[in-house]
């Protein structure tokens, strides 16, 4: 029976591991997933099952799953499934790629998916849906113009706050490639509120009852508003098709045809978890997201409800453990009893807030890697370095000007809190940078383009150096060089962020095959600190043609 | 999914997995005709499923021994799910209490009483008043039903009256003898029955002192135990070697106590001071043998010592005396052993009339609302205490527990703890 056993883990480990070969396979690309489908059976996530299931039935199967833990010792964990040959994303109803992919411009940033300017306030806002219960009590309009939106609403105390954030979160996970919706800020006088014909509230015990003037009285005495009566509010412009409820971070929507790919393992989502990091959006529970059939005949997916994001807790400041604790860790705890409480935990501090109208957001003591979100999400538990690298991306393609136009969209009325929130965002960014491009090669952009001379060169972008968070003078290049697998050129070093193929000593060396074409491979490694200390190789993969000596891209390998 | 290329050794080590799969698992493996519908739903989920089949096969173990522990966390979630949906909880909550909040029920749990429920209804006479009905159940018809009226203002002023009136079961209760030197093999059982009212009144003095005068009246009786794995009480001892066996023993009583208070956020101190100091007087109603006083103190220091790290240092003494040629009913007499004493013994481990102790606890706040406690216990019962000044027979037990809390109270507590007899644990939930 052990021979059984020794003979299966022999096998699947020659198996798992037979992606460190040097063949290059172009992954398969998946299934367009905007054909039109027939619609999905609109769903509702029940909250407290889901956190259940994520919190226990998760976590339990995360220990149980054996193939999990083996990939984990074997160095082989499950890479994202939605890749192209270059590891990025291929565009989806997920995720189009932006700014990362090509720098947006201020413009853009500003605009990011509004199509339109908000609603229309000189007009009557007829309520036609209303939310009394909760922390955070808010209705729906339609405007004079028949457009619909969800309102949203500063907490008293904290003028700008939540409607700021949702804005300038907006702004910034679109720009990333994240759908998300058209959220406005406006300003707007109660005497244009209208209570819509049959409008109901639920009570505590969940009873349904006509809604009356006193319950929008109870929502506008809870909310924050300006001298004048004035109030601020985000509206959030209902999504153009039918919502058919939120989507989960693992699995598939089973009843959609072109959900195909676990969302799990997908990359937009796994590497969501550095963009989610980077402004705070430590709840992303199925809850904050939408699915909405479109038109078109597919299912779009959002992200939705960013009230919740960089110093907003909605209808409070960001308490100071959010990002940095879950519920009760438990080698927090077992820090806390073991140091005889000489440790003290984010939690117990009392959070200087310095503009009200940002809340807690700060960027001392972030760490990306180890940020908390507030439940285990399975997408971001099956992240990869990979993935979190291709995250990290993102966040770094804003520059700081796109952070400060994204910010200037929040209307802030205090110069200075605008500016600290810029400020945070920045350092946060450049965290998230200085983490993630350490922890993998920052190599990147690879293109080869001619010379003056026709010859041929590998061109890539350090992206560590690009975004100015290393020095160029500090850094050293060197590559080895496979052709059919095998080596004919190592460790050479560069000069430049290229390499000349055309002059390498290599082409005496191209074994001999029928083929007209050639296999290359150019294993690259970088040295920050001129320490001698290198790492990884990103294996980039060429297909030189024999007969013309053209060189073709074929991909990357980036291993983690 | 990992990018294995499709090479010469690839199709070696597959075939020897596949082989593998087909001669050991007992799997069978359908032929690949399904990628004729390149179109399907079904043809792309299989391309990117959540598992490759080594993966299932490696998992297998986990999965076929986990199974049983996923269907209960999926049961669990269901449940959770159907209340959440049903909002059953809301409901519940609103059937007990009142639209102003005054009536409300809460459930209640501790190790000597049972499960229970408190229903209360305040503003009965004056705004601070209130009625609260309590009844709790536990193992072998343990039980205890309370009524309480409380903070009631007949007479203005700073004067206000209780009225209690309970009534306990208390099956299989311990006993082992009295004295200091008793040992865990002198165990004996019994059965208490206790019906017990009381009439308080008191005075604030700038809200901090209180001054307690107190009317009581109760009846107790001992039966045999239910438990045959300890000798009756009865057949070890009979009423001339231990006063208060006997049945229907009824004791009036009064009592007198200073209480000072002067606790920050009372549901889990972080400072101040809790101090009581009280005495009292028993008569035996109905006959001649039982008539005692008692006197006692009880001293709680709280110190912050930083951001919420409370060190808790308590002392308590009392003293029992038969007055004349009476005797005290020995469930009256002080003891060591409940949870408010020395933790880590069996609840009335030591019987004596006197008893001292000391007690050490440091909290550590955990969360939001949970805290951690580490405590020493130590302390003695001696016939004379201000006479056999001796340490000799010092118990203690030492442990650590957790503590759920709002501002205004103690919402539950777990406590573990061990003595050099025994493990304990306590839970209460108020």
């Amino acid at each position: 029976m052990k021979f059984h056993f020794f003979i299966f883990f022999l096998a699947s480990g020659f198996f798992v591991n037979c992606g460190s070969g040097h063949n290059f396979v172009v992954p398969s690309k998946p299934p367009d997933d905007q054909k039109p489908v027939p619609i999905p059976e609109a769903r509702e996530v029940n909250l407290a099952k889901d956190n259940v299931e994520k919190i226990l039935t998760g976590t339990l199967i995360s220990i149980l799953d054996l193939s999990c833990h083996y990939r984990k010792i074997s160095g082989n964990s499950k890479q994202a499934m939605n890749v192209d040959a270059f590891d990025e994303v291929y565009n989806s109803s997920w995720f189009t790629n932006r700014n990362a992919a090509k720098e947006m411009s201020l413009e853009k940033i500003a605009r990011g998916p509004d199509t339109g300017a908000g609603p229309d306030t000189s007009g009557i806002w007829t309520i036609f849906r209303a939310k009394t219960q909760g922390v955070t009590p808010g209705f729906s309009i339609e405007d004079s113009r028949g457009e619909r939106y969800v309102i949203k609403f500063d907490p008293i105390g904290y003028p700008e706050m939540s409607t700021g954030a949702e804005i300038v979160s907006t702004k910034l996970f679109y720009a990333a490639g994240y759908n998300v919706p058209e959220n406005y800020i406006c300003y707007f006088h109660p005497k244009i509120l209208r209570l819509g014909e049959g409008v109901t509230v639920k009570d505590l015990e969940g009873k349904k009852r006509l809604m009356n003037q006193k319950d929008l009285d109870d929502i506008l005495n809870r909310v924050q508003k300006l001298p004048d009566g004035i109030i601020r509010v985000t509206a959030s412009k209902y999504l153009a098709g039918k919502p058919i409820g939120s989507y989960k971070y693992g699995d598939v929507r089973k009843d959609d045809g072109n959900d195909v790919i676990p969302h799990q393992h997908r990359r937009e989502l796994r590497g969501l978890r550095v963009m989610a990091a980077w402004l705070n959006h430590y709840d992303t529970k199925a809850n904050n997201s939408l699915d909405v059939y479109l038109n078109e005949g597919y299912v779009r997916h959002y992200l939705i409800d960013f009230g919740s994001t960089l110093g907003s807790q909605g209808d409070e400041p960001m308490p100071p453990e959010i990002g940095r604790e879950g519920i009760a860790d438990p080698d927090k705890v077992v820090k806390s009893i073991g140091s005889f409480g000489t440790y003290t935990r984010p939690w117990e501090e009392t959070p200087k807030i310095k503009y009200p109208s940002i809340g807690y957001f700060v960027s001392k003591n972030f760490n990306p890697h180890k940020y908390r979100y507030i439940l285990p999400n399975p997408a971001f538990n099956n992240a990869t370095g990979r993935d979190l690298y291709w995250g990290a991306k993102l966040v770094m393609s804003f520059s700081d000007e796109q952070i400060r136009k994204a910010v200037e969209q929040g209307r802030y009325s205090d110069p200075e809190a605008a500016e600290y929130l810029v400020k945070t965002l920045i350092e946060r960014r450049d965290i998230i940078g200085k983490y993630y491009f350490n922890s993998l090669p920052p190599l990147d952009g690879f293109q080869i383009s001619k010379t003056d001379d026709g010859s041929s060169r590998l061109c890539f972008l350090d992206l560590a150096v690009v975004t100015g968070l290393e020095s160029k003078d500090d850094t050293q290049y060197k590559f080895e060089l496979k052709i059919h697998n095998k080596s004919v050129l190592k460790e050479k070093t560069l000069d430049s962020s290229c390499v000349h193929l055309t002059e390498l000593p290599a082409g005496d060396k191209i074994p001999e095959n029928d083929s007209n074409t050639s296999l290359w491979q150019i294993n690259l490694q970088l040295d920050r600190n001129k320490s001698g200390e290198w790492t990884k190789p990103v294996k980039i993969f060429l297909e030189r043609n024999n007969i013309s000596s053209e060189f073709r891209l074929l991909g990357i390998i980036r291993e983690d | 999914m990992t990018n294995c290329g499709f090479n010469y050794y690839f199709h070696i080590k597959a075939a020897l997995l596949l082989t593998f799969l087909i001669l050991f698992s007992g799997i069978t493996l359908h032929a690949q005709t399904q990628k004729t519908h390149l179109d399907s739903v079904s043809y792309w989920r299989n391309q990117y499923q959540n598992k490759e089949s080594w993966e299932f096969f490696v998992s297998s173990p986990g999965t076929f021994f986990g199974t049983p522990l996923l269907f209960v966390s999926k049961f669990t979630g269901d449940v959770v799910g159907y209340i959440y949906e049903k909002r059953t909880i809301p409901k519940i909550k609103a059937l007990i209490t009142s639209d102003d909040g005054k009536r409300g029920g809460v459930p209640k749990y501790s190790d000597r009483s049972g499960f229970g429920l408190k229903i209360y209804q305040q503003d009965i006479s004056n705004p601070q008043s209130e009625l609260t009905l309590t009844a709790q159940l536990g193992l072998h018809k343990r039980q205890r039903y309370r009524v309480e009226l409380e903070r009631l203002n007949f007479f203005g002023g700073p004067l206000l009256t209780d009225f209690t009136a309970q009534y306990r079961y208390l099956p299989n209760e311990s006993f082992y003898g009295i004295g200091p030197e008793t040992t865990v093999e002198d165990r004996s059982a019994y059965n208490r029955e206790w019906f017990d009212t009381w009439l308080n009144f008191s005075i604030f003095k700038a809200r901090k002192l209180t001054f307690h005068t107190r009317f009581g009246f109760e009846i107790n009786s001992i039966f045999e135990p239910q438990t045959s794995n300890y000798s009756s009480i009865k057949d070890v001892y009979d009423s001339e070697t231990l006063p208060g066996l006997e049945t229907g023993i009824k004791l009036a009583r009064i009592q007198f106590d200073f209480r000072f208070n002067s606790l920050v956020r009372p549901g889990e101190p972080i400072s101040g001071n809790e101090s009581l100091i009280y005495g009292g007087y028993y008569q035996q109603i109905d006959g001649r043998d039982y008539n005692f006083w008692e006197a006692g103190l009880d001293i709680t220091q709280y110190i912050n010592i930083f951001r919420n790290r409370v060190l808790i240092i308590r002392f308590a003494g009392e003293a029992k005396r038969e007055k004349d040629d009476k005797t005290i009913p020995f469930y009256r007499l002080s003891n060591i052993g409940v949870r408010e004493t020395v933790r880590g013994y069996t609840r009335g481990r030591f019987f004596d009339r006197d008893m001292a102790m000391v007690s050490i606890e440091y909290r550590i706040p955990l969360w939001h609302s949970i805290d951690s406690a580490l405590f020493f216990d130590t302390g003695q019962v001696s016939k004379n205490i201000f006479k056999e000044r001796t340490i000799k027979n010092l118990e203690y037990g030492v442990g650590m527990g957790f503590r759920l809390w709002n501002p205004d109270r103690l919402i539950a507590t777990f406590q573990f703890a061990v003595s050099p007899e025994r493990v304990r644990f306590y839970f209460v939930w108020n």
